[in-house]
């Protein structure tokens, strides 16, 4: 397409038409008028969300063993769901890897998808298997099971709820007719869930002894208590009226305490009531014993995410917006508290985004006004900005790209690029208009054509080097182009929009104010400096180009340098996917050790919080405290100036040091960071040989690295070190005995299996309606009875009216038990990991050279002492991410090698591509420098943002090898043409990098939400890009005189020969187009006569 | 232009110095804080818990001695008798003895806690008429579990806990059946209170637990063991220095274990600690917060 555009503006027919577009002005403005609306009108559809559609889902799903033990479900169930899950296919569903996490009591299976799979489709595939695998497994595994999707890309939106006047359940049975209903109908809003955190169930607790001595067993209650839970239909009576009297049995208790009257058999024939051998207890749920707190009073979440690829702002405000009209109607002593609002965040980036937008393009108008003059003129450019903004929108709205940070930062890139091509146009018509002086419609219609044909290639060849570069990312990994590929879409589509109406609307604008203008002469602010910069500069090239050993000296250093720079600072600089954005949430976890009772973990968070509101309350808001059991809490804390997390966090953590009973972990918490993976920094996998093998190695492994301290955390999925469980033994011979003698009913070992999970944990048997929403029923032993495995052994049975302990009927004994198996890919294993704390991540290169080598000194100890199969390796917990930079640095490559194609199809020749080339590796000088001294990171966008700088350098050299070329074409010495470009064409070279640096500087200094993710991708280009320009002025232009030189020494076909010589065979068969040349030499001619 | 050149390169000296000096003085890493226990020897028992059953020691059924009809009941349920006391009148229906009433007395003293007939009810000879409960004089009947039975003996003391008293209550062996029931594997042991009898009905069920195999030795708190591998370690304090010591681990009872051999009167094990201790690691000992020994 650019082939043609750029033939027809370069040919006579071109010429023809580009008359008639410029001399009919409102043509042109109606046109983009209309294409601005629907660009504005496709902005508007766009959904916006956090981060891109792009997704890697990943499904959860997970069932209880009921009965069973994890060995025996993972034997009998559990390798044939993790088969069939890992063999999942369907269209566009692609299993990436499945694990399995089989607890004591409960597995969860993890099933990671590849990147752009659909997220329901991969749920539905994963629920479709297990459910239907589901059918074969016994009846509390059935009920069980559950498979739950989380949308990572698209954030949850959370808000806690609380009042310091009633209960919890007061409190929820306010909301929950109240919001629910409503908040069930916002579009896009997946499973809203109101948790109450005080959910109450209905306990029996049995009377251990009293069950004994009358031989009940659990499932004679179970039995009893679910033969009542139960209305029955009697269907129906006609009456002779003609109307129906259904007949109905209602279930009998219809409150707890009704069930206590529940009539229990016994072998003796008595009849009991349930009450006689059990209390009834309605209590909070024991197995979600958590709490939560909003600055001290108890809360309840509101919690619901997204649908995927919905439109998370608009799902957030809606949701709000519910809660604040229904607010007003709720009692007042009611108050909430946002927790996460994603909309928040993305309507700060969306403004953050916009300034910095602004912001660009205001630095980009000032210099245009400084270099061109004429406020009027300056505007007219700008307009370029938005327009070509808006023009985007069309083609992101066609390819179905959303609005997310990531695109948004595009445009913010673009903004100071954009201006470029409306620039070049824009002054070269100046420049023609202060020579010539053009007195009528016509002369000034021709000057202008010409003018744009004159810079119509450059002005091409450089939009298209920038944009062809990002081709090859969509070569790269899912996970690159997932991160990136919205930011480069968007930059490729309005930067090629700016060149399109650089050529048509700057120069229709143009023509149509000078024809009203009368005086057409401008000066610059700084017309005066920029005379003598530009006297300046080409003074200085003379120099340079006539002192060899300068000359000469300039290349060897910056070569050497920029040696040095890829060999010591290069591989120095700390690797990430991607910034993190700032967050105003700091989260301090909190692990004791001997805590029972959830009660006592509520009362120490309570002090710590007071602790931490004493130290650091005049920078929190408020707080959030989680309490998810007896020894485990957090209390987030919400900052009210995101710039002092550093200092608190700092604060915090000299504060709450580690003690022998409790352990801290402070941690800034970003409910909106992008979901990348973020991996551990040393990762060792332990597999083969026998179980119990595995676990003593990759103890012994944790501890080695433990030992040496090699990194602040060490740990191992699942816990390799050594856990003691309860063994159960029936004994066999007594059991034939005890059935043959038993006159009624027999225990049985199931039985014993039952009496021990109901005096341990309780088992649900049942639910009752109240108040709308069903109440488990638990049956339990009282709790505290069972404190160490004596008691398990001591507890009573009845059997012929004897009341014996348990351990008569089996030996009960402490013994080493595999706590939980970790199976990935169908394989078990441990996995050992470690990670610097947050915030010293650079140190993890050196803590992972150090585990090696005592890895590899304790594996020689270990061969040579035995014959273990168990093998030890290390593995790359960062491979995606090494292999996603790995293949922008191709994509880097790549981007050159287009770039040269493309000069190449254009220039017509190799030796002027090349030259325009070399600001490429000046530009990598600037980038490496500037990551290094603003100590930022070789992440994804620094990549992109080298990738970016290669497309925008070589606009410079573009503009200064094509004006020497075309003057040496009218016979004009080589230096002297060399030094005639750089005077005229220093003022463009100017304004472009310095739009584009300071339109970037911004995002180089990354302000605000979201502004981190951006920030390295400023500083490579801004940092690059500067660096670049200055030395390309020099270099480019001394190069090429000495080439030219060069050629001229040599003879036509020796040059050739030698030229052609240093390319491979492939190269000498490119064809240059024979009429791009002819024609080009052409308009030169013509332009210049 | 010398001197400007003279300044950037001081300027960069300073700022090379300055980047080496801050990643020199990086903070050392503190010295765990951690929980000591002393190593003491003690008196240590396995404990052995049991269900228990509280049955009246004195539990008399009164049979008819011959055919009759009952013609009244003298005491009724719940009534207290004294020996020989009558209880009802059964009048023979066999015309030998001239349909003359008999007596029927209490064989011991006590309460009435079973009637089985009513007035006008025909009884055979040797048919179950009442039962005679003395509440005050109870006896306490325990399964014990055929593994154990070595360890229990005649005069071993115990402790009684029911739900309705709060203290635990002293008792002791009485006696053990010598056979095993092969159904339940269990022989019933007697036990009698030590000191007074509770005022605890007959029939009440609760918990006896016993204290046998008592030695002295050293135990402590689970948590304190180091596992590598098969091998058992404690980190012991020498010199404020942790100290990895290999040790041979015994039985383990409520949370502590007893460690037969590596472990002398008077170390100091490193119990709990705020972060991993290596081997020969300083520590920092916090007191008051012992290990927590019950």
């Amino acid at each position: 397409m650019w082939q043609t555009v750029s033939l027809s503006l370069s040919s006579r027919v071109g010429a023809e038409r580009l008359n008639r577009i410029y001399s009919s002005p409102f043509r042109v403005y109606l046109a983009l008028l209309a294409a601005a609306v629907a660009g504005i009108y496709c902005g508007f559809k766009l959904p916006i969300s956090l981060y891109p559609n792009s997704s890697k889902p990943t499904v959860w799903a997970g069932m209880s063993y009921g009965s069973q033990t994890a060995e025996e479900f993972l034997n009998t169930h559990g390798s044939k769901l993790e088969r069939q899950l890992r063999g999942i296919t369907a269209e566009n569903v692609d299993v990436e890897r499945v694990e399995g996490t089989y607890e004591p009591f409960e597995v969860e299976y993890r099933i990671e998808f590849k990147w752009g799979t659909d997220p329901y489709a991969a749920q539905r595939e994963v629920r479709h298997i297990v459910n239907s695998f589901a059918s074969r497994l016994p009846e509390q595994s059935r009920d069980s099971v559950w498979v739950w999707l989380r949308n990572r890309n698209a954030g949850f939106f959370a808000l806690s709820f609380y009042s310091d006047q009633r209960t919890l359940d007061n409190l929820y049975d306010v909301l929950e007719p109240a919001l629910m209903p409503q908040i069930a109908n916002v579009k896009d809003a997946q499973d809203p869930m109101l948790w109450n955190p005080s959910a109450k169930q209905i306990q029996i607790e049995l009377i251990p002894e009293a069950m004994a001595s009358l031989q009940l067993l659990p499932k004679t209650i179970e039995d009893a208590v679910n033969g009542v839970l139960m209305s029955r239909n009697g269907g129906a009576v006609s009456v002779q009226s003609g109307a129906q009297l259904s007949v109905q049995m209602p279930r009998i208790p219809i409150k707890p305490e009704d069930l206590g009257r529940t009539v229990i058999p016994t072998h003796s024939g008595k009849s009991i009531h349930l009450a006689d051998v059990a209390r009834i207890n309605f209590e909070p749920r024991m197995t979600e014993n958590q709490s939560y707190k909003t600055s001290g009073t108890p809360s309840m979440i509101l919690y619901v995410t997204p649908r995927a690829g919905g439109n998370v702002k608009k799902m957030s405000e809606d949701i709000l917006a519910i809660v604040q009209k229904t607010m007003p109607s709720l009692p007042s002593d009611i108050h909430y508290k946002t927790l996460v609002d994603p909309s928040e965040f993305i309507r700060s980036a969306v403004r953050n985004v916009s300034h910095e937008v602004a912001i660009g393009a205001l630095l980009a108008v000032a210099i245009l006004f400084v270099f061109i003059g004429s406020l009027r003129n300056v505007v007219t450019a700008a307009i370029e900005i938005p327009l070509s903004m808006v023009l985007a929108f069309i083609l992101m709205h066609l390819s179905g790209m959303n609005l997310n940070l990531i695109s948004l930062g595009g445009l913010a890139l673009s903004a100071g690029m954009n201006v470029d091509a409306s620039v070049v146009v824009m002054e070269n018509i100046f420049r023609h208009f202060n020579i010539e002086k053009p007195k009528d419609f016509a002369a000034r219609l021709q000057l202008i054509v010409r003018a744009v044909r004159e810079v119509a290639f450059p002005v091409i060849a450089s939009t298209i080097s920038s944009i062809v570069v990002f081709l090859p990312l969509a070569f790269t990994s899912d996970l690159s182009y997932a991160v990136l590929g919205d930011l480069a879409k968007t930059v490729v589509f309005s930067h090629s929009f700016s060149a399109i109406v650089a050529l048509i609307l700057v120069p229709t604008v143009r023509l149509h104010l000078l024809s009203k203008e009368q005086s057409s002469d401008h000066k610059a602010p700084i017309e005066s400096h920029l005379k003598k910069l530009e006297h300046w500069y080409s003074e200085k090239l003379l120099i340079f180009m006539e002192k060899p050993l300068l000359k000469w000296g300039t290349y060897g250093g910056l070569a050497i340098g920029l040696v040095l720079l890829a060999v010591l600072v290069l591989p120095r600089l700390e690797k990430e996917i991607i910034g993190r954005p700032d967050t105003d949430w700091i989260v301090l976890d909190i692990n004791t050790r001997t805590n029972t009772l959830t009660r006592q973990m509520e009362t120490a968070a309570e002090e710590i919080e007071a602790r931490l509101l004493t130290q650091q309350g005049s920078k929190i808001q408020y707080t959030f405290t989680q309490v998810h059991g007896p020894n485990n809490a957090g209390i987030m804390a919400r900052l009210r100036n995101k710039k002092e997390m550093r200092k608190v966090w700092k604060q915090m953590e000299e504060k709450f040091t580690n003690s022998p009973m409790t352990t801290y972990h402070v941690q800034p918490w970003n409910p909106s960071e992008l979901p990348i993976p973020d991996p551990p920094h040393l990762q060792i996998a332990v597999r083969g040989g026998e179980a119990q093998d595995r676990a003593d190695i990759a103890s012994a492994l944790d501890n080695l690295l433990e030992e040496h301290k090699v990194f602040p955390r060490i740990w191992t999925e699942p816990p390799a070190s050594r856990r003691f469980g309860v063994l159960i033994e029936p004994n066999l011979e007594q059991w034939i005995e005890l059935t043959r003698t038993t006159k009624t009913a027999p225990i049985t070992p199931s039985d014993l299996a039952d009496i021990v999970l109901v005096a341990t944990q309780g088992r649900r048997i049942g639910h009752l309606p109240m108040n709308n929403q069903l109440t488990p029923i638990v049956i339990a032993y009282p709790r505290g009875e069972l404190s160490t495995y004596e008691d398990v052994a001591a507890l009573p049975l009845g059997i012929n009216s004897k009341l014996i302990p348990l351990k008569a009927l089996a030996s009960v004994k402490l013994s080493e038990v595999r706590p939980t198996i970790f199976r990935k890919d169908g394989r078990e294993l441990y996995l050992t990991k470690a990670r610097e704390n947050m915030g010293e991540e650079y140190k993890a290169k050196a803590s992972l050279a150090k585990a090696q080598v005592l890895v590899a000194d304790w594996q020689k100890t270990r061969s040579k002492s035995g014959n273990s199969t168990v093998s030890v390796a290390f593995e790359d917990p960062a491979k995606d991410m090494n292999e996603a930079i790995h293949q922008l640095g191709i994509a880097v490559g790549l981007s050159v090698l287009l770039i040269f194609l493309t000069l190449l199809i254009q220039f017509g020749s190799v030796a002027e591509p090349l030259l325009v080339l070399v600001s490429v590796p000046l530009g990598f000088i600037g980038v490496f420098v500037s990551l290094f001294v603003f100590r930022s990171t070789l992440s994804l966008n620094s990549v992109l943002g080298i990738i970016l700088l290669n497309g925008i350098a070589v606009a410079n050299s573009i503009i200064l090898v094509d004006f020497i070329k075309r003057l040496v074409g009218e016979g004009i010495s080589a230096k002297e043409a060399a030094l005639q470009a750089a005077r005229k064409r220093l003022r463009p070279i100017l304004i472009t990098s310095l739009t584009t640096i300071l339109g970037m500087l911004p995002v180089a200094f990354g302000f605000g939400e979201g502004g981190k993710i951006l920030q390295p991708l400023g500083i490579a280009v801004s940092g690059g890009l500067w660096v670049s320009t200055l030395l390309t002025l020099f270099l480019v232009p001394a190069l090429h005189v000495s080439y030219l030189e060069w050629c001229q020494r040599q003879s036509p076909s020796e040059r050739l020969r030698v030229a052609w010589m240093a390319f491979t065979g492939r190269m000498r068969r490119v064809q240059i187009p024979v009429f791009l040349r002819r024609e080009h030499a052409a308009t030169t001619r013509e332009i210049l006569s | 232009m010398c001197a400007q050149k003279y300044k950037i390169t001081v300027f960069f000296a300073l700022v090379t110095v300055l980047t080496v000096a801050f990643a020199a003085v990086e903070e050392k890493p503190k010295a765990p804080v951690v929980f000591v226990e002393q190593a003491r020897k003690s008196d240590l028992f396995d404990q052995l818990t049991y269900p228990a059953r509280l049955a009246p020691r004195v539990n008399a059924t009164v049979l008819a001695e011959s055919e009759g009809i009952v013609s009244k009941i003298v005491a009724p349920l719940g009534r207290q008798v004294a020996r020989n006391q009558r209880i009802m009148t059964i009048k023979h229906t066999d015309p030998v003895y001239q349909y003359a009433p008999f007596t029927v007395a209490a064989p011991v003293a006590g309460i009435i806690s079973q009637i089985e007939v009513t007035e006008g009810s025909l009884v055979t000879k040797g048919q179950k008429l009442a039962a005679i409960t003395d509440p005050t004089q109870i006896r306490v009947l325990v399964e014990i579990a055929s593994p154990d039975l070595p360890d229990i003996r005649a005069g071993l003391e115990g402790k009684l806990k029911v739900v309705s008293v709060e203290n635990e209550i002293p008792v002791k062996v009485a006696g053990i059946s010598p056979t095993v029931d092969s159904a339940t594997g269990t022989a019933t042991a007697e036990l009698v209170f030590n000191k007074s009898e509770p005022p605890l009905p007959p029939g009440v069920v609760g918990r006896v637990s016993f204290r046998v195999r008592n030695h002295t030795g050293i135990q402590i708190p689970e948590q304190a063991v180091v596992y590598k591998g098969r091998d058992t370690f404690l980190r012991l304090i020498h010199d404020g220095k942790s100290k990895l010591t290999p040790v041979t681990l015994g039985p383990s009872r409520r949370g502590f274990i007893e460690v037969v051999k590596g472990l002398s009167d008077g170390d100091q094990v490193i119990v709990r600690a705020s972060a991993y201790v290596a081997d020969g690691e300083s520590v920092t000992v916090q007191q008051g917060g012992s290990g927590a020994l019950e």
